[in-house]
């Protein structure tokens, strides 16, 4: 029943906002959000969501039997 | 006391909250703008009815687009997207609905401990489940739910 009555409390604040709960909630929020990837992170990752540095590392391993890379 | 509002007083100044209240529970816009007429169509037809001295008009335009949620998800049988711990349609609570609660549940938050708070706050504000809380956290799921039953006691303390 008291975990009934936070559920209805939190889901009025989404229509009432309470400043003070707002806060809260926003501190809390910036505690656990996801971590944004930076510029140079993002230029790793090909359209398809693949970072190409796996493939710059796979490269890496397919040479190193090559004369020309010792 | 608030003064007594026309019916366009009231869509004027609770318009944008109703639409975001279904925005925050209904993803599709399309549908969003439906839910919103209708729960204001329901407002205009009650709207002589309703007896502005005796009750709270922001308590009454909250439980009137709550249900008109409950309803449009019923209808579509998708609990999932409300959660069931929100299908409840008991007017026990009803009378708790308002701003001075509303700030009595964040002092009792404010005595938490961080953790505790954050905890609280995401599993029943944003809906997340005990064992994602536990990922974000960095803790074993069963310290997760120790720590949730942990403060829903000092939470039940401190608004008894």
């Amino acid at each position: 029943m008291f975990e009934q009555k936070l559920n209805l409390l939190f889901d009025f604040q989404k229509f009432a906002g309470s400043s003070k709960l707002q806060d809260l909630i926003q501190d809390t929020s910036a505690r656990y959000k996801t971590q944004a990837l930076t510029e140079e992170e993002l230029s790793y990752v090909n359209a398809a969501g693949v970072p190409a540095m796996m493939n710059v590392k796979d490269q890496g391993e397919k040479n190193k039997d090559d004369p020309w890379n010792q | 006391m608030e003064s007594i509002m026309t019916y366009e007083q009231v869509y004027h100044d609770y318009s944008k909250k109703v639409m975001s209240y279904i925005r925050s529970k209904i993803t599709n816009p399309t549908e969003a703008e439906d839910l919103h007429s209708a729960v204001f169509v329901k407002i205009y037809e009650k709207f002589s009815t309703f007896d502005q001295t005796k009750a709270s008009i922001s308590t009454w335009i909250y439980t009137v687009s709550r249900n008109t949620l409950i309803d449009f998800f019923r209808t579509r049988k998708v609990y999932d997207e409300l959660g069931d711990e929100d299908i409840v349609e008991d007017d026990t609570y009803q009378g708790i609905l308002d701003e001075e609660t509303l700030n009595e549940l964040s002092e009792a938050l404010e005595k938490l401990p961080e953790r505790e708070r954050d905890l609280i706050i995401m599993h029943y504000y944003n809906h997340s489940q005990l064992k994602d809380i536990a990922l974000k956290m960095h803790m074993s799921y069963s310290n997760c739910k120790l720590l949730h039953n942990k403060a829903l006691m000092k939470l039940r303390k401190y608004l008894s």
